[in-house]
């Protein structure tokens, strides 16, 4: 009795029956029949053979050896057998797709929100995702902290060393330099502009030295080292964007006030 | 009883759609085969052979089966085309129609019980 127990789930959805409807709840869950909606589980939700579920699931651990037409997101693991066929994207800290399954979708694998068990992927990770930062958008991610910048800093040549290093890929070469590329000049220009500006207005304006003080900052740290010429470059390309940002934000404030003047003008 | 008991867990491994304990269903449950209910289901259940809802079952919705045994609570109407058992424990808010019913010791049962059924 209780290896046929054991052998199946606490819950089990027969192969003539059909849930229409959402699933909640805790256990583990077989579908060997069809789910028309999604199902939040906490445990372990296996879809069998002659399952289908048309709708997402959560669970700990899934296994789909039939179909799904939903998202999968589990806090253990994915698991897509060797018949499963799954329509949606699947996110998990395991995933397992066996030789013969279907599978459309994004696949999202490694775990992201669950902080303790992640300690030793951090740096690895924070640094991919400066490095990615960097290279899509500086001027929005780069200003808030200053030790990103610093791991920006070591993972920027690398980056740089890794180009030459793709010359077999000759026709991705001139594609990857585009992108960072046009910022460099830019921002090595500007920022010169803003290093020699700054002291001129260091003499001349209180007000603007107060304000210019945080960049001032963070530029006086990293061009100390004068022996690096170019870190400083890559510093200054991270640190010259909130320059640009902080213009505009002292900018906008002012175009409500024009606008409510020119509302006052035409109510006038 | 130990005959009885016995009868009822071989029902339980053998039913062909369980919901299990702590399992909500907020929706319709269809099933052609037999059913076992330990949970809560929100809404209709229909089955073309039995239904058994066992003593922590809750369906808040109508019955439809077969045979329909209950232990727990339903607050809806029962219709089975063979019979309906009210079993100690359970608590029916709703009509019964059926040709058959037997109602437990224990069992309370709020409603209209129709039994001219062919």
């Amino acid at each position: 009795m209780s290896e046929e127990r054991s052998a199946r789930m606490s819950s089990v959805v027969g192969e003539a029956g059909t849930v229409l409807g959402n699933v909640n709840g805790s256990g583990d869950l077989e579908v060997r029949g069809r789910v028309q909606g999604a199902i939040y589980l906490d445990g372990r939700v296996l879809v069998t053979e002659s399952g289908v579920v048309q709708g997402g699931i959560e669970a700990t651990h899934i296994t789909v050896q039939g179909r799904v037409q939903g998202d999968l997101i589990a806090s253990d693991s994915v698991m897509v057998g060797a018949f499963g066929r799954v329509e949606g994207n699947l996110s998990a800290p395991r995933i397992g797709i066996e030789a013969g399954a279907r599978v459309r979708g994004i696949l999202r694998a490694g775990d992201e929100e669950e902080a303790p068990s992640t300690e030793r992927r951090e740096p690895t990770r924070t640094a991919a995702a400066v490095e990615r930062s960097a290279e899509r958008a500086p001027p929005e991610r780069a200003p808030p902290e200053r030790a990103p910048l610093e791991r920006a800093q070591e993972v920027r040549p690398s980056v740089d060393a890794a180009h030459p290093a793709d010359k077999t890929r000759e026709k991705r070469r001139p594609r990857r330099p585009k992108k960072p590329r046009p910022p460099l000049p830019t921002d090595a220009t500007q920022a010169s502009a803003v290093s020699h500006a700054a002291p001129a207005r260091e003499q001349s304006d209180d007000a603007n030295q107060i304000r210019l003080r945080p960049p001032k900052k963070t530029l006086g740290q990293d061009s100390t080292p004068a022996k690096r010429p170019a870190p400083p470059a890559e510093a200054v390309e991270a640190i010259s964007p909130p320059a640009k940002k902080k213009t505009r934000k002292r900018g906008a404030p002012t175009m409500p006030t024009f606008v409510k003047g020119t509302k006052g003008h035409k109510r006038g | 009883m130990l005959a009885c008991g016995a009868l009822i867990e071989r029902q339980i491994l053998l039913a062909d759609t369980v919901i299990g304990p702590g399992l909500v269903i907020d929706g319709n449950l269809k099933c052609e085969g037999s059913l076992r209910v330990d949970g809560r289901v929100q809404g209709r259940i229909d089955s073309a052979a039995s239904v058994e809802l066992g003593p922590d079952a809750s369906v808040s919705s109508d019955v439809n089966g077969q045979r329909v045994s209950v232990a727990g609570s339903v607050a809806g109407n029962i219709e089975a085309k063979d019979r309906v058992d009210l079993l100690a424990g359970a608590r029916l808010t709703g009509n019964v129609r059926s040709p058959r019913l037997t109602i437990a010791d224990g069992a309370s049962f709020r409603g209209q019980v129709d039994m001219d059924v062919q």
